[in-house]
């Protein structure tokens, strides 16, 4: 799911987009259409490239699109560490600045087109953990450790200025590890859905282990001001894993809202592996009869992508056993060409592997919907591919938007449109 | 092939070889004797200085000397030269009653004298230290100065100095002392922390280096070469500088009088509170928003020592010179920020204690002809890194966070490492003919590491602090090489051949996910060959080498914490060519010399730190090409007057990408790394100003460093030498304000008393207080003042 705006405007432009899908569901076309064809003169394509070190541009391009793209020559904004952000509006946001410093990044673009640095809001923290939600020009929400583990701090995405804070220090157990929000922050009518971590962080190991192996995510309902409810679902551990692209995702069709859980990456254990979860619409419970279990479909491995619409949730699944600590299972290292997209129906359960290239998870961004297709990254360095793929959830067909030329890996693509 | 190679080295034939003969004249009084006009065999001449010191360039055997002044004969004397050794001769002459001259002795001392660096047919410079031993600061400050070199560091004093030597860095570049590798001495000889007087002179080798050093460096080296005399001396001195920073030295050499012992001391002793105004973000406490200001740095105190304390026996039947040093050194520096100074910390530190103990012995047999010199060395480091805080710092130094996870910098370090070094060196050289030397070099090196972190890395299964594993990591390099001296001794040559060879174990996680004890071993061949072509006033160098260097402990595994381990890691490996040229023209007290040098690298498996989250790891992965020139000019036009300036530029691109994604970045200039760089220099002497005997001198010298990327740009985007950056926005370069380079000077005084053994100066740094910058965002110190008393006991 990308940002709460980009929420908010595809709920309202709905039926426009199934409309535009129903549209494309005569389009037969299963290969990279040709350069020039078909390529929308009102989307800026934002794309972020990285090197091997990370470090790359963010490049804007409107008359230069393409299948096939060269970025070498296109205005950029260089960055540190390129790691694809969120889209509101005009603007672009990421985590950290240009030069890495911790906080969140806004920037936009100029009367030419090109990507220009904005203003930054910097989080008090030393760590890679600035979690941020963009829900309009003004509504916005992040974490910052140093402010206090168990508050979400609120921020206006305009000015980026800090604007206040929401308190979850009621729900304290007093544990040496505790947080709300840091890797989970969604919003959906008017309330507050935040990832709540009471645990103990063993030395060397980056996640928080929780007394009691279960996850829990704390409601706040904004209108009222207040701490709705804690819902907890028992049989996984630690949802989310990255802030660059968080694991929860609203479903545009039926607004129920899915969070994914990677369970602790270290142990992989089998009783407690990694699931996608539930809160349905209307409700402020996880739903208890329903989860998506890695081990139905690969283990040891965990869901590290999430995107739902329409009642598919659309997530990776790895060709082979893989383990993010140990370097891999059977050799297999965590960024081998192993990340299958697969199109999940909450249903039947049953996953249909999408036609792309397997990719290698060094781009962490969630596909996200536009125009009536859903958009997804990969890179796969067997292939020498990196580029993006448009698949239509109506007609099934699989497209290449574009890739890549001699540019580096997709790190993060976004689309504007005018 | 190898022994293919080494015979054909054994039947190569050779000619001549020539090496400095530094003359030391003074009256019967012991003052020393200027502008005495010397020649050796009718053909090489000099003047003495005002220390009475002249050295010449001399070929091995027997030489005519003749001392004149004024046109007057006044003594003829005949000499033997070793090239294997420093040649001192000191005459005593009485210029006044008659024309009578004494040789009072030839000391033969066991150190390399510059001139012979120079007259190598490597790619040399030798930086002589023994006239700026008044003056303030350390090593890293002079050796900036040289062409060719840049030396980078994260702050002021104590802090890591990384250096570019043609074109390469880091870990390409070895350190030693006295032909040792420096990291056997610990922290606290370094070239952040060693003041200038503790040295004699350092030589840098630029991309070629020579045998005896005997190690695996792939861009050249830097050999600093502690203070020897000849006779008795100690000297005490005191620094006191900006930011609460004092130094303290005290050397001491006593020689007996029949020179058959001999003792003495080095100490230094630095502290600074590194308290210096930097220009940092401060955030509102209620917006967060962002303001720059000028704060003082809080927490980057350093305090370091090192005493080495040596004993010898020389000039007897079964040594010439055999000597034991034990040196203990402490280091201990606080951190403030990361390396790229975006994050504050306000506690964590680090502490380092070494000791150290060396045993040198050199002796020669067969008339000289065969000469050896070995080395052992056993070294013991206790390292403390402590970062266990729970507070969080703001730029002020005021808390801004508590009760937080332990750790400012990572996830917390409660860190305590033994490190146990072994080496061992040995040098063999043999002199075939009056023209040709073989020499062999042997150096072993064995490293243990362990120790224990708590907060540090638990293996996964075993849940095994991995830092209770030893790691061992050891390495021998091997040298074999051939000097020859041809037409007429004009012409030098030297060809050698190398081996590597390394091996390590340790622990590892790789794989399944299981805790291994792991090992792995790699071995490489290397060669070198140069030339040396030299008259009165020209030197013509060419070398070349075939360089390896290999992966050290930590590239194989990692820190435990946040790299891990690469048990396939390759030796980098290099081909090195250097051509170097010189014209020195002198007359009466007038003297400009002229040098310039081109070098090319062409670098593959480069070990490169892979970047990625929880652990990076590194790879060889990069291959490079380095073309660059330098240039240098100085000219003394009199006695009281000398100026100079050199100029490197150095274009180090990234070549043969071989995944076809990166290519964008094929031919792309390497980041971070300074390519355009400069220095200038004036000097000015007087003498007698204040009293008869006394000395005054003034420096002014200037630095200028173009501006450089930190990240890769696409060649095709790359901005002219001095365009402006139009085709992408950034601010990772340096400096990001806009400047087209750095540019900063420092001048000045110094005052040596005539009736005593004092010397006084005074320095200005950074004089127009520029905002300086060596690596990304982090702030060097504006102006700063210096005073420094050099005190001579005897």
């Amino acid at each position: 799911m990308k940002s709460g705006i980009r929420i908010r405007s595809l709920l309202l432009g709905i039926s426009a987009m199934m409309l535009v899908a129903a549209c494309n569901k005569d389009d037969d076309k299963v290969t990279p259409d040709p350069v020039g064809d078909n390529l929308p003169e009102n989307e800026t394509w934002v794309i972020y490239n990285g090197n091997a070190d990370w470090s790359g541009g963010v490049y804007a391009l409107k008359d230069k699109k393409s299948r096939e793209i060269n970025l070498s020559g296109i205005p950029f904004f260089q960055l540190s560490s390129s790691l694809g952000g969120r889209v509101s509006g005009r603007q672009l946001y990421k985590v950290n600045s240009a030069s890495n410093a911790q906080g969140i990044l806004k920037m936009g673009l100029d009367a030419e087109g090109k990507v220009i640095e904005d203003k930054f809001l910097a989080s008090l923290s030393n760590a890679y953990i600035t979690n941020y939600l963009v829900v309009s020009e003004t509504e916005g929400y992040y974490w910052d450790d140093v402010r206090g583990g168990l508050k979400v701090q609120k921020f206006n995405p305009t000015s980026m200025e800090r604007t206040g804070e929401i308190d979850f220090s009621s729900l304290s157990e007093g544990l040496p590890n505790e947080s709300a929000g840091q890797l989970i922050i969604a919003k959906r009518d008017d309330k507050l859905y935040v990832d709540l971590l009471l645990g103990t962080k063993a030395p060397g190991n980056w996640q928080v282990t929780p007394p009691t192996r279960e996850v829990a995510i704390a409601v706040y309902d904004l209108k009222a001001d207040k701490i709705e409810k804690v819902t907890k679902f028992a049989g996984t551990t630690n949802l989310g894993v990255f802030i660059d692209h968080v694991l929860w995702g609203i479903d545009e069709v039926t607004n129920d809202l899915y969070i994914a859980s990677v369970s602790d990456m270290k142990e992989q254990p089998f009783e407690y592996s990694s699931k996608i979860l539930r809160i349905k619409s209307g409700e402020t419970e996880f739903d208890q009869t329903f989860s998506i279990d890695i081990k139905d479909y690969q283990f040891p491995a965990e869901f590290n992508r999430l995107f739902v619409h329409n009642n598919k949730i659309y997530t990776t699944i790895p060709s082979r056993a893989v383990s993010y600590y140990g370097g891999g299972q059977h050799g297999v290292r965590y960024r081998n060409d192993i990340w299958y997209w697969n199109e999940i129906d909450v249903t039947t359960k049953k996953a249909k592997r999408l036609n792309m290239h397997a990719d290698n998870f060094y781009c962490t961004q969630n596909p996200f919907f536009h125009n009536g297709e859903i958009y997804f990254v990969s890179n796969n360095a067997t292939e020498e591919f990196s580029g993006v793929y448009q698949y239509n959830p109506e007609t099934g067909e699989t497209k290449e938007t574009f890739r890549l030329k001699e540019s580096g890996r997709v790190q993060g693509f976004d689309i504007i449109v005018d | 092939m190898f022994k293919i190679l080494i015979n054909i080295l054994l039947f190569i034939s050779f000619s001549a070889y020539t090496c400095p003969v530094i003359i030391h004249v003074e009256d019967p009084l012991g003052n020393s004797i200027s502008d005495i006009y010397v020649s050796a065999d009718k053909t090489i001449s000099g003047q003495t200085d005002r220390n009475g010191d002249l050295t010449l360039s001399l070929s091995e055997g027997v030489h005519s000397i003749v001392f004149s002044k004024d046109s007057t004969w006044l003594a003829q004397k005949e000499i033997r030269v070793s090239c294997k050794r420093e040649n001192r001769v000191r005459i005593i002459l009485d210029t006044i009653k008659d024309r009578t001259v004494d040789l009072d002795e030839v000391t033969v001392k066991s150190i390399t004298a510059k001139q012979i660096i120079d007259q190598s047919p490597f790619s040399v410079q030798a930086i002589d230290l023994r006239k700026d031993h008044h003056k303030t600061g350390d090593v890293s400050e002079f050796l900036n100065r040289a062409s060719g070199v840049k030396l980078r560091s994260d702050g002021n004093l104590g802090s890591s100095v990384k250096i570019n030597l043609g074109g390469l860095q880091g870990k390409a570049v070895r350190l030693f002392k006295d032909g040792i590798p420096i990291e056997l001495f610990g922290h606290g000889f370094s070239l952040g922390t060693i003041p200038v007087n503790m040295l004699d002179r350092v030589e840098i080798y630029k991309g070629v280096m020579p045998l005896y050093l005997a190690s695996d460096a792939l861009g050249g080296g830097i050999n600093m070469v502690t203070r020897t005399s000849r006779k008795n001396y100690a000297e005490v001195s005191y620094e006191l500088g900006s930011f609460n920073t004092h130094r303290a030295t005290a050397n001491l050499l006593w020689l007996n009088k029949n020179n058959r012992w001999y003792a003495g001391s080095n100490a230094s002793f630095n502290y600074s509170d590194n308290n210096y105004k930097v220009n940092v973000p401060f955030y509102d406490p209620h917006t967060s928003k962002q303001e720059l200001k000028d704060a003082r740095r809080f927490h980057d105190a350093t305090s370091t020592y090192y005493a080495e304390v040596f004993a010898g026996i020389k000039n007897r039947h079964w040594v010439d010179d055999m000597r034991l040093t034990v040196i203990n050194s402490q280091f201990n520096k606080e951190i403030q920020h990361d390396a790229e100074m975006n994050k504050v910390y306000g506690e964590a530190f680090s502490r380092e204690k070494n000791y150290t103990g060396l045993l040198n012995y050199k002796k020669a047999w067969m008339d000289d002809r065969l000469q050896v010199s070995m080395l052992g060395s056993y070294s013991a480091f206790n390292t403390k890194f402590i970062d266990t805080t729970t507070a969080r710092y703001g730029w002020d130094g005021h808390k801004i966070g508590q009760n937080l996870q332990p750790g400012e910098i990572n996830s917390g370090n409660n860190q305590r490492l033994n490190y146990q070094f072994v080496s061992a060196r040995l040098n063999v050289a043999y002199q075939l003919s009056e023209q040709h030397v073989l020499e062999f070099n042997e150096l072993y090196y064995r490293q243990r590491r362990k120790g224990s972190d708590p907060l540090g890395a638990i293996s996964v299964i075993e849940l095994v602090d991995v830092l209770t594993v030893p790691a061992v990591y050891q390495k021998d390099n091997m040298a074999l090489g051939l000097r020859s001296t041809w037409l007429n001794k004009s012409l030098e040559s030297i060809a050698a051949l190398k081996y590597y060879h390394f091996s390590t174990k340790g622990y590892t996680t790789d794989k399944y996910g299981f805790a291994w004890r792991s090992s792995a071993s790699k071995q490489q061949l290397g060669y070198l060959a140069g030339l040396r072509w030299s008259n009165d006033h020209y030197l013509m160098k060419l070398s070349y080498e075939y360089a390896s260097r290999l992966p050290d402990e930590y590239e194989i595994f990692g820190d435990a914490i946040m790299v891990k381990e690469n048990l396939d890691l390759h030796p980098e490996r290099s081909h090195n060519i250097n051509l170097n040229g010189q014209y020195t023209v002198q007359k009466d007290n007038r003297n400009l010399t002229l040098s310039a040098g081109l070098f090319y690298r062409k670098v593959k498996d480069i070990i490169f730190l892979q970047l990625d989250i929880p652990f990076s790891r590194y790879i060889n992965y990069e291959r490079a090409n380095v073309k660059g020139f330098e240039a240098e000019a100085s000219y003394t036009p009199g006695k009281r007057f000398d100026f100079g300036a050199n100029l490197t530029y150095q274009d180090i691109r990234r070549v043969d990408i071989k995944e076809s994604i990166y290519k964008s970045l094929e031919g792309s200039r390497v980041p971070n790394v300074p390519y355009l760089f400069g220095n200038f220099w004036l000097n000015t002497h007087f003498s007698n100003v204040f009293s008869a005997g006394d000395n005054l001198s003034f420096n002014w010298s200037a630095n200028y460093t173009h501006r450089f990327f930190l990240k890769a740009i696409p060649k095709n985007q790359e901005p002219s030498l001095f365009g402006k950056v139009k085709d992408f926005q950034t601010s990772l370069i340096i400096p990001r304000d806009g400047r087209l380079g750095q540019f900063s000077n420092n001048a000045g005084i110094y005052y040596h008393f005539s009736e005593s053994r004092l010397t006084l100066s005074a320095e200005c740094r950074n004089i127009t207080n520029v905002r300086l910058y060596d690596n990304f965002n982090v702030q060097k110190p504006g102006r700063s003042f210096h005073v420094k008393l050099v005190y001579q006991i005897f």
